[in-house]
């Protein structure tokens, strides 16, 4: 299996149902995905919640898969939908998260300050431009893909990109200017 | 910082999240594998699983002239084992 691409993979499940085939593309993608959905909300149960409820969906409906994206776009357009879902029930989520949180053996260690401050950046954003800034410069999507994947149009995607790079510009400039103040 | 310097710390961030992801000990894309085979099976089966065990339970319960709680206690067991011999069954798939 490991040695079969993407497209070979998909055929087969669309096939068969194979699990292994899919369970392949799953541990391929499962770190991509999961760094996706922690950069859109950066929450980590969130995230694996919305990564888990993304795998099924896409397993069930890998049928309607057509080529003309590549496999990951895809999934994150069902992840970026399934995370959203998920947000919108956070209140009831939110026990369970603290339990999580607190389970956690070792969270997530940044090696570097720069991605502390991006992290910290990043949450200050809207939902909107977090999501576009991430997708188009972080992932290197086009607009019109993080336009289809954020189900928004594609003149809000563009101004979302603008205003979050401003912002983002601003805020690690104000970062870079604290750090060598202090 | 221009646009481009910006692009370059934002898929810096991004690499090293999917570095951290892959590397943690929980091995996420295991974890994400195993748990999807278990919820895709929730999903295809649970509903089935839990008509049998009532049914199951019922008819014992008929013919045995057995009372609620006793009734319950098998049911619950019933269920846990089935459920412990999927997760074994999956957790061996995996390894």
């Amino acid at each position: 299996m490991k040695t079969l691409s993407d497209r070979k993979l998909i055929t087969l499940v669309q096939a068969t149902g194979d699990g292994e085939a899919f369970s392949e593309l799953a541990k391929r993608h499962g770190p991509a995905l999961l760094a996706f959905l922690r950069a859109l909300g950066g929450d980590e149960f969130l995230a694996e919640e919305a990564a888990q409820e993304s795998l099924i969906l896409a397993y069930t409906k890998l049928a309607q898969f057509r080529s003309a994206s590549s496999f990951r776009t895809w999934l994150f357009r069902i992840a970026y939908r399934e995370h959203a879902r998920l947000a919108q029930k956070d209140t009831r989520r939110s026990v369970r998260r603290q339990s999580y949180r607190e389970q956690a053996a070792a969270p997530p260690q940044r090696d570097s300050d720069l991605s502390l401050d991006m992290e910290k950046a990043l949450a200050k954003l809207s939902d909107g431009e977090r999501s576009a800034i991430i997708l188009c410069d972080a992932y290197g999507l086009s607009h019109a893909q993080a336009a289809e994947i954020m189900r928004a149009p594609l003149g809000s995607v563009k101004t979302y990109v603008r205003r979050a790079r401003r912002k983002m510009q601003d805020l690690l400039a104000h970062e870079e200017k604290g750090t060598e103040d202090g | 910082m221009d646009d481009q310097r910006l692009q370059d710390m934002l898929r810096v961030y991004v690499s090293e999240t999917e570095a951290i992801e892959t590397a943690r000990k929980s091995e996420p894309a295991e974890n994400l594998t195993a748990q999807f085979h278990i919820r895709v099976w929730w999903r295809q089966n649970g509903k089935a699983l839990v008509l049998l065990t009532v049914a199951v339970a019922a008819a014992l319960a008929s013919a045995l002239s057995l009372d609620i709680a006793t009734l319950s206690g098998l049911a619950l067991g019933g269920v846990a084992s089935l459920a412990l011999l999927f997760i074994g069954a999956v957790s061996l798939m995996i390894d």
